[in-house]
């Protein structure tokens, strides 16, 4: 009997805990530095230290995505502010889930229209300080792991 | 010209005591110019008026290693002196108006008016005279109350349509001096036909010396000038081909300048004190077509309002031995300068300068960039103040017949610049559906103190007939801002912030750092040892030197199709050389040689471009030379007095146009003559330059990645009348 009570209390606990709610990521712009990877003609590209900006809105459940300076790969003469825009947004347990296809990217800020680099898969979390990203920016699949800037 | 007072030529009709007492004209000069440990060479108004010296710039090659190129307009007012000088800012050479420290350059070059005596001392005279006296000063005195009575007056036509009118009066206590110069120009533009080189030049002095009842002696100064001219003559040189002058916007410099001094001397018992404050206004404008060419690519409009006050204190105590002198001195000044300087890219330089440098390194897909504007403005406003303080001795050893000086010199200085670049583009891509507006603003403060210690030993041993010395001294070039270079600040700052406005950052794309615009004080070592001996009517002067420079300032082009000058500092250099002066004086006969020599070199210098060490210095000639030959016919029968005939020779080079040394100027002869008829109370003169008529380059440079050269002028003749009442 004792034990049995033991394994009720037990499960309640367990089961009290359970059941608490995560902390929702509220809207606003956050910053994460990480490494951005890039596939061109089979070749794997890393960039560390990149920073992007994921502006995010809670409410209409969408966000833009702002690459700061990148080099997709070594050979390019310049660097690129690129902003991805209308990425769809889905608040869910405590986590952000990133999803977009066809989206035309925008050169920043003047926002010209970058077609040749339309973003097409892109899928991605904001869990905890922890952002993931996977996409393809014309046919070189792109994909980036960083950690929140405070 | 005399260069120390031996056997002198008389002064006609202006009594000298200072110069009959063998005394210079500074109060700061504790010495007879022959116990002097320095080389110099004095002239006198005479003289001058008589071989048709004008300006600071006439002296050249009569002072051994003196080289004033006559180019560009009055505000260039280069000087070069022992294989060192400079085309900008500050001089290498103090130039001092009765005890009046001139601060800025561009007051160097203006007619002389009732000049008394000019003496200019060679070697570093920093100790005694402070900033950029590196390699000598110039001390101009007027005519004042105390050296002429009466009236003096002079009219003169000449080459170039050339009219000068002067007069002056002096009484007991108040002396008056006006003069007007005009030159219809030597240069033609063949852009519109018209001479490019016109000028109007009008100064006024006033004079007063009085004692005060405190037995104060108070000597005050107002000199207010006005000049109006065109300029820059300069003529494209192309596959080995000079053109002619051809450019088309406009190019004129206007200065108005002011000088005020009042120097009061308490002379007591056991010492003497000197108080000399100025008052300086310089006002002046330039417009220059900067590319010199048919283009219209970029014009540049600066105007100045400067205002400076200077203060110095000598205090000279009489000696209780008769070993020993010595005088000590404080001196400082506040200057402030609101400079406005606006560049117009028009539209061969927006497409040439802008847009076809950006369009090489734009990535293909955002196509091409333009401008809205056919035209636009990069707005520069500076706040340039300076200030001075200094402390300084000099002790003077007299034993028997040697003379030992030692001096030091404390000086601060400071400088604080305040700049605001801007300007407004309408930029596309093509890319972009419509123009877009991009301000670009560099703007910001930047300061630098600097401290110097000057010093100086020197040994005279007087012979009698001669001397003989060995001096050993410091000198120094003050340093400054780049305020020409910030065009190409902004421009660069202008095209990164349009490619960032688009996210795009080139690669090895550089930020303007406004250090870039600061340039530090050039300072000198220098070694000479030299000597004086006069017999009878002989006279002669010899020097050797050796100066060491530490951080030389030179100009520079930034590289490729830029804009603007800018100063360096090129690290380390060295001069060493000759100078020889000679005299003979025998009745009516005078004969007069100077010769100078300086071998002039960066040790080294490399400006990430190209390595320069063992290259000339640019600009500095390699040698000068002066020889002069006059007789003095005197009647003593009818109404004319004497008759005076002159001839002249004086020659520059080899001068280095750059510093790789690839172009140069070889030596040149130029000959001049003059002729006086002295009568009782005027004198009829001719004067003639370059009468052979003899074709020289006078400067060279680079703008916009074209070369250019300034033709010197062409035989010239002038005649007048000069009368003393």
């Amino acid at each position: 009997m004792k034990k049995l009570m033991l394994v009720l209390a037990a499960a309640a606990l367990l089961f009290s805990c359970s059941k608490d709610p995560k902390e929702e990521v509220p809207s606003g712009q956050f910053d994460y530095m990480g490494t951005m990877e890039v596939i061109y003609f089979d070749v794997n590209y890393p960039s560390p230290e990149t920073v992007f900006t994921v502006m995010y809105d809670q409410e209409a459940g969408k966000a833009e995505l702002l690459l700061h300076q990148v080099k997709f790969v070594p050979m390019m003469p310049v660097t690129l502010d690129i902003l991805v825009p209308d990425i769809t947004a889905k608040a869910s347990d405590g986590k952000v889930v990133l999803t977009g296809n066809e989206i035309i990217p925008l050169t920043y800020p003047a926002r010209i229209e970058y077609d040749r680099y339309m973003v097409t898969d892109l899928t991605g979390t904001i869990d905890g300080d922890k952002l993931t990203l996977s996409l393809k920016f014309g046919d070189y699949p792109t994909t980036f792991e960083g950690t929140l800037v405070e | 010209m005399t260069f120390f007072p031996g056997p002198e030529v008389p002064e006609k009709g202006v009594y000298d005591t200072l110069s009959a007492a063998s005394v210079a004209s500074s109060v700061k000069f504790a010495v007879r110019p022959e116990r002097l440990a320095s080389p110099s060479t004095s002239a006198f108004v005479y003289e001058m008026e008589q071989r048709g010296l004008g300006s600071p710039r006439d002296l050249s090659a009569i002072v051994p290693n003196l080289h004033v190129p006559d180019y560009g307009s009055s505000m260039t007012s280069s000087v070069y002196l022992r294989g060192f000088g400079s085309r900008i800012d500050n001089p290498v050479l103090g130039l001092y108006i009765d005890d009046i420290p001139i601060l800025d350059k561009n007051n160097y070059d203006f007619d002389f008016l009732d000049i008394r005596r000019a003496d200019l001392l060679r070697g570093p005279q920093g100790t005694l005279f402070g900033r950029n006296a590196m390699t000598g000063v110039l001390h101009l005195a007027t005519l004042g109350p105390s050296s002429f009575r009466g009236g003096r007056a002079s009219l003169s036509y000449g080459s170039g349509r050339t009219f000068t009118a002067r007069g002056s009066w002096y009484g007991e206590h108040v002396g008056v001096a006006a003069g007007y110069r005009h030159t219809g120009g030597f240069y033609t533009n063949t852009f519109d036909g018209r001479a490019c080189d016109p000028s109007d030049a009008a100064s006024f002095r006033l004079r007063h010396k009085r004692t005060l009842p405190s037995g104060v002696r108070m000597d005050q100064n107002l000199t207010v000038s006005w000049l109006e001219q065109g300029g820059w003559p300069y003529r494209q040189f192309v596959d080995g081909e000079l053109l002619p002058v051809d450019y088309n916007d406009k190019a004129a410099y206007r200065r108005v300048s002011v000088l005020a001094g009042n120097k009061l001397t308490w002379e007591r018992e056991t010492y003497t004190l000197y108080s000399v404050t100025s008052l300086q206004g310089l006002f002046d404008r330039m417009d220059l077509d900067q590319d010199f060419t048919r283009a219209s690519m970029f014009t540049l409009t600066q105007r100045q309002r400067q205002g400076a006050l200077t203060q110095e204190v000598v205090f000279k105590p009489v000696s209780k031995v008769s070993w020993w002198d010595s005088q000590s001195g404080v001196f400082a000044f506040v200057r402030y300068n609101a400079m406005h300087a606006p560049v117009d890219f028009k539209p061969d330089g927006i497409r040439t300068l802008i847009l076809d440098n950006a369009n090489a390194h734009i990535p293909e897909f955002f196509g091409k960039l333009s401008f809205e504007e056919e035209h636009f403005v990069i707005g520069s406003d500076f706040g340039l103040a300076s200030w001075n303080a200094a402390l300084y001795h000099e002790s003077y050893f007299t034993f028997g017949r040697w003379l030992l000086t030692a001096g030091l010199r404390i000086d601060h200085e400071g400088h604080f610049m305040s700049y605001d670049s801007r300007s407004l583009v309408h930029y596309r891509l093509t890319v972009m559906p419509a123009y877009r507006a991009y301000e670009t603003v560099y703007a910001g403060d930047k300061s630098n103190l600097y401290f110097q210690v000057l010093p100086k030993i020197s040994a005279l041993y007087d012979a009698g007939d001669g001397q003989v010395y060995l001096t050993l001294s410091k000198g120094y070039k003050a340093g400054g801002f780049n305020t020409q270079i910030f065009s190409d600040l902004l421009q660069n700052e202008m095209m990164n912030g349009m490619m960032a406005d688009m996210g795009v950052h080139l690669d090895g794309a550089t930020q303007s750092r406004a250090d870039n615009t600061s340039y530090k004080p050039e300072t000198s070592l220098n070694a000479e040892i030299g000597g004086r001996w006069h017999h009878g009517g002989f006279s002669s002067q010899l020097a050797l030197f050796y100066i060491a420079c530490r951080n030389q300032q030179i100009t520079v082009f930034p590289p490729g199709k830029s804009t603007g000058r800018m100063m360096a500092n090129a690290g380390r250099s060295e001069s060493y050389g000759a100078e020889a002066e000679v005299s003979y004086v025998h009745g009516g006969l005078r004969l007069d040689g100077a010769w100078g020599s300086a071998h002039a070199v960066f040790k080294t210098y490399s400006d990430g471009h190209a390595d320069y060490a063992g290259c000339r210095i640019p600009y500095a000639p390699e040698h000068t030379l002066s020889l002069r030959a006059a007789y003095r016919f005197t009647f003593a029968d009818g109404p004319l007095r004497s008759l005076t005939a002159g001839v002249s020779g004086s020659g520059v080079g080899r001068i280095w146009w750059n510093e790789d040394n690839s172009l140069s100027q070889p030596f040149y002869l130029l000959a001049a003559a003059d002729l006086t008829l002295s009568f009782e109370d005027f004198d009829l003169f001719v004067v003639g330059n370059n009468l052979t008529d003899r074709e020289f380059d006078t400067f060279y440079f680079k703008s916009v990645g074209h070369s250019f050269f300034q033709r010197g002028k062409p035989r010239r003749v002038e005649a007048g009348l000069r009368l003393t009442f």
